[in-house]
């Protein structure tokens, strides 16, 4: 009985060593992969709630912490540290589509009601594009950049905020958004969705750690 | 042994399952997140066209575009969608519920997401849903527009920003109005004459009817963004009325549902009073008027009315013997410059053939073709008057304590409807800009070169002559402005039915300062809290808050440049809270 016990014990050991790596890599396995999905879907979460609160006039463009600062530290805090050497960034960027409607606003030379539509004064030089009207960031803009187009730094104010003060600005000399087709450009002929000078309101999310690219992102357009 | 073998085959689906569903979870928020950010955006959208029927295809379009902005789907599995969800079906419906004023915007939608393990159970995809909504409270707004005669660089870009401002507002649903303010403010959209009965005038063949809902509409001519587009600047500026007017408009339309919203812009300090000059008590010297001469008398002016406002008239404080008109201090701020060059026509109030768009260009009072004329007896609408000097000035020889409306020029209204506390003191004028700018003589005596502070009551001081030398009268008529301003504030803050929120802009025109702003009036006037101190006067913005109130906003406009970007933050504010 002894030798037979022994003999069980023996083989018992030897299935655990065989299974103990595909369990270990299994499990270990597991954990990453479920690590980057809730990391993944926290990030989508943080970049919805903060543009909620963005597109009902919450500012973030404020340096340091306090004030709305602190609520997106808040909520930001289970995914890294959102400062200049942090782990993470977010970029608020607000867009607009220069239309037809646009132009004629910013052209009371030709009066206000009826414009004269090719002949804008001054000339409407970003008609038919979308244009940044405010962007800022909070965090550690080394680790990524906006995928819409950056704002110039010089025009960056005190207040780390990048905001076209007028009509005039945006339909003429405003930054371009790069790679925008999510959203089709109004035609202003007919029917349409999404209308022309209306703002979008776009927060994108990025915090280093686990996942496919090295980080996840995430972003929502309100 | 057979543990070991089994093992895998019960975990690895449990895994499995626990993978599926995680990414269920995440494609679930996501979903949620796209169909949040498409209600807010489509409700913005319910701006678009003139009645509800475009206002719903564009919000159910605009809906459908930010869903699928916010989430990419394929066409079907392995069509690249977020983790590989495919097939996205939504449903984008705006309603109306007139009786609570609300659009609804309901979104629903759905996509598939293939599964990865449950496929080994006979599960190849699994359908995930989010739904979401935003409503949006109707607005009924009246924008109350400084077009005097300082208006000038920025006229161009409140126009344009005023107009970019309007039609943002859902046509057919939300009611709005213009009022323009001059030395005399008047309804210039939908045109009405407060000072005449239904039916009795050009302007009100109708009878009032408050801001509505036709202000972008092409079937209508002039609209309010006509009105606003052949605008130019002239004249005084007799805030008070103004808001009064905008007032008595937002209580006519009478929606205690909607959100009721005044909004304010203006480039200097009120300088002007609507009043009955002839409502005190016939024969004593609490009358505003009396015979002319060098040295005024004690008789007042009997068996006396402008008939065209009369007794006819819709205002309270009309008596049978009333000269209804205004007053201003001449020509730019109280404090130093000429004083009133006499009671003049209210606006509107001629038998002449006025009309709005008339009254909106009027260049200044007393120019030539002006029909904005002093009040004579001798014709027009002062016909029938014992008053002898046109000009008036030497027969005011004291501003009405009341303004047409109820304001008190003098010291705090009677108690109004509501409860607002007794923030407001008789001495509130000495927080004025008017009162406290060094160079201001108002607080120094005549010619600001000291001597005894004016006191905003007892006798007007008046000129003996008509001459328009700098006197310390323009400062009593700037300080019962600023005073009638003021309790027109209050007056509007008392009622508890409509709420009215007031918003206020002001432009000051240079990159630094307020200008001729009154930034302590302005804040009294939106209700903001004002701890912060008035760089000009050294003051606390606003003793008066009161948290029982909906606060409005004050925005100060630095530069022509800034005025579009003003418009923009204010509809921002709005909408943010009708929504």
């Amino acid at each position: 009985m002894r030798n037979r016990k022994q003999t069980h014990r023996g083989v018992s050991m030897i299935e655990f060593t065989l299974i103990v790596p595909f369990w270990c890599t299994l499990l270990l396995g597991t954990f990453w992969c479920g690590t980057a999905m809730v990391r993944g879907l926290v990030v989508n979460e943080v970049a919805r709630d903060l543009d909620s609160m963005w597109s009902r006039s919450t500012d973030f463009s404020a340096t340091g912490a306090g004030g709305s600062n602190t609520i997106l530290t808040s909520i930001t805090q289970s995914l890294g540290t959102v400062t200049p050497t942090g782990t993470g960034v977010v970029w608020f960027t607000r867009l607009t589509y220069v239309g037809k409607s646009v132009c004629a606003g910013i052209s009371p030379t030709y009066g206000v009601f009826t414009p004269t539509l090719t002949a804008y004064n001054p000339p409407c030089t970003n008609l038919g594009q979308f244009v940044i009207t405010q962007q800022y960031s909070q965090g550690n803009t080394s680790l990524r950049s906006s995928a819409f187009g950056t704002a110039p730094v010089a025009l960056l104010d005190a207040s780390n905020d990048y905001e076209v003060d007028s009509a005039v600005t945006y339909a003429t000399t405003a930054t371009l958004v790069s790679n925008f087709n999510l959203l089709p450009k109004p035609q202003e002929a007919g029917a349409d969705g999404y209308q022309s000078g209306n703002p979008i309101y776009v927060v994108e999310a990025y915090f280093t750690g686990t996942g496919p690219q090295g980080g996840v992102y995430g972003y929502a357009i309100f | 042994m057979l543990f070991t073998m089994m093992l895998p085959a019960l975990l690895l689906p449990v895994i499995g399952a626990a993978i599926d569903f995680t990414a269920m979870y995440i494609v679930k928020e996501k979903l949620q997140a796209a169909v949040d950010g498409a209600a807010i955006a489509a409700a913005q959208s319910l701006s678009a066209g003139t009645s509800f029927a475009p206002q719903q295809a564009a919000a159910q379009l605009c809906g459908q575009e930010f869903i699928a902005a916010n989430i990419p789907t394929g066409s079907g599995p392995g069509g690249g969608g977020y983790w590989g969800a495919y097939t996205l079906q939504d449903s984008v419906v705006a309603t109306q519920v007139p009786a609570s004023k609300v659009t609804t915007v309901t979104i629903s939608a759905t996509v598939y997401l293939p599964m990865l393990f449950m496929r080994m159970l006979g599960e190849n995809a699994a359908t995930v849903g989010a739904y979401g909504q935003a409503s949006r409270r109707s607005v009924v707004l009246v924008l109350v527009i400084d077009r005097s005669g300082s208006m000038g660089a920025e006229l161009g870009a409140v126009q344009a920003g005023a107009a970019k401002f309007v039609n943002a507002f859902q046509g057919g649903t939300d009611m709005l109005g213009l009022v323009l303010i001059s030395g005399s403010a008047f309804v210039a959209y939908p045109p009405h004459d407060w000072g005449k009965n239904p039916g009795a005038g050009a302007f009100n063949a109708a009878g009032p009817t408050g801001p509505d809902v036709d202000f972008n509409s092409s079937t209508v001519s002039p609209n309010m963004l006509d009105t606003l587009g052949n605008m130019t600047s002239g004249s005084n500026t007799g805030t008070a009325e103004g808001l009064m007017l905008a007032y008595k408009e937002l209580q006519t339309a009478n929606q205690p549902g909607a959100m009721n919203i005044i909004v304010l812009w203006t480039d200097g300090a009120p300088n002007g009073i609507t009043a009955d000059f002839n409502a005190g008590v016939l024969g004593t010297a609490t009358n505003s008027l009396r015979f002319s001469g060098a040295a005024p008398t004690a008789t007042n002016l009997s068996g006396c009315t402008n008939t065209n406002d009369g007794t006819t008239g819709q205002y309270p404080n009309v008596a049978a013997n009333s000269i209804l008109g205004w007053m201003a201090q001449w020509g730019g701020y109280a404090y130093n410059s000429n004083a009133t060059q006499g009671v003049r026509e209210r606006a509107q109030s001629s038998t002449a053939g006025m009309s709005v768009p008339l009254w909106t260009t009027l260049s200044a009072p007393g120019a030539s073709g002006s029909d904005e004329v002093t009040l004579s007896h001798t014709s027009g609408p002062g016909n029938g008057c014992t008053w002898t000097d046109g000009s008036a000035i030497n027969t005011v020889v004291n501003i009405p304590a009341m303004d047409y409306y109820g304001d008190a020029t003098q010291g705090v209204n009677a108690p109004v409807p509501g409860t607002l506390g007794n923030q407001f003191t008789t001495s509130d004028y000495k927080q004025s800009n008017i009162w406290n700018t060094t160079t201001a003589n108002c607080q120094k005596g005549a010619g600001g070169t000291g001597g005894v502070p004016l006191q905003l009551s007892g006798t007007f001081a008046g000129n003996a002559s008509t001459s328009n030398t700098p006197s310390s009268n323009a400062c009593q008529i700037g300080l019962a402005s600023w005073n009638a301003t003021d309790m027109a504030g209050r007056q509007i803050h008392a009622d508890t039915v409509l709420s009215p929120i007031i918003y206020t802009m002001g432009y000051a025109g240079s990159v630094s300062g307020s200008g001729g702003v009154d930034v302590v009036l302005l804040s009294r006037l939106a209700n903001v809290t004002g701890t912060a101190l008035n760089p000009q006067t050294g003051l606390v913005y606003n003793t008066v808050y009161n948290n029982s109130i909906t606060p409005g906003l004050y925005l100060q406009i630095q530069q022509v440049g800034d005025v579009s970007t003003a418009f923009d933050q204010l509809l921002s504010e709005i909408l943010r809270l009708s929504q």
